[in-house]
């Protein structure tokens, strides 16, 4: 069952992605992420206050956490515009490559403050499976 | 076309350096705050960036053109962030990984197969082996150390 609604949860991830490049085009990228992040933060609170009970805080936190927000919008303008080019299933194979990659450097570094994890010579093979995949799409 | 894979490829490295300031946000807040934060502050500064890029006569009328259902978005988006913070703790952080890529490329074919007719057959092989690789690496990741 938390199986079924995990996979509904990625669906929702590629319709939401989907559903922004549309309505860039009637509000343009600023606008979209406007909507998005508005209409989810209403949905967040409402669900906060009626489902958990919880009570709302945002203040508190070191200065620099605030920035979060300004990769939120970087995050859903990207994706949009390059959604309208690639398509969201190109799109989602390139930006789950980038999160792996990066977290494959950030743990073999230890940015960040994160333990160090040596990388795994052994996942070599997958990232050229996946290259391989990058081409095939890239050439199609 | 080099600029555009590579962008999408950087949007993948920015959710995750995203996740990490996300993850100490919910340290100080906990997990629905936290998230709140991100989206109260991306709001406002929306709101600001919009306001500049139009030069301060934001056009009311473009909002009133779109159909809609291109609002829900952010819907989705949330019932994706309730869905998969109810469900992580129930799995393994592989199963839900694998899970959620998955629901992500289904749909996302469906998508472009009917809405954006972006589909042919040699790109959804590439997609398949992307996500064949990315599976692998998920397995070899989280194997038990020897």
């Amino acid at each position: 069952m938390y199986a079924l609604f995990t996979l509904l949860a990625g669906a929702c991830q590629s319709a939401m992605g989907s559903l922004n490049r549309m309505l860039t085009d009637y509000v343009g990228m600023f606008g979209m992420s406007l909507v998005v992040h508005a209409v989810g933060g209403i949905l967040l609170i409402l669900y906060m206050k009626l489902f958990v009970r919880e009570k709302l805080k945002i203040s508190g936190m070191p200065w620099y956490l605030y920035s979060a927000g300004f990769l939120g919008i970087f995050l859903v303008v990207t994706s949009s515009y390059c959604i309208g080019v690639l398509g969201v299933s190109v799109v989602t194979c390139l930006s789950v490559t980038g999160q792996l990659v990066i977290s494959a450097v950030i743990d073999h570094f230890g940015w960040f403050g994160v333990p160090r994890i040596p990388f795994n010579l052994k996942r070599l093979p997958c990232f050229a499976l996946i290259l391989a995949g990058l081409i095939i799409i890239t050439l199609s | 076309m080099a600029f555009i894979l590579t962008l999408a490829f950087v949007n993948g490295c920015a959710t995750v350096i995203s996740k990490m300031i996300n993850y100490r946000c919910t340290k100080y807040l906990g997990t629905n705050n936290g998230s709140l934060v991100n989206y109260v502050v991306a709001s406002v500064l929306s709101f600001i960036l919009l306001a500049i890029s139009s030069k301060f006569s934001i056009n009311l009328y473009s909002f009133s053109q779109a159909p809609w259902w291109a609002y829900l978005g952010g819907a989705f988006g949330i019932v994706a962030f309730i869905i998969s913070m109810i469900t992580l703790s129930h799995l393994k952080v592989m199963e839900s990984t694998i899970l959620l890529l998955t629901g992500q490329l289904t749909a996302g074919i469906l998508f472009d197969a009917f809405m954006f007719h972006n589909i042919n057959l040699k790109k959804l092989l590439g997609i398949l082996l992307v996500a064949a690789g990315i599976i692998w690496d998920n397995k070899i990741s989280h194997m038990p150390e020897k």
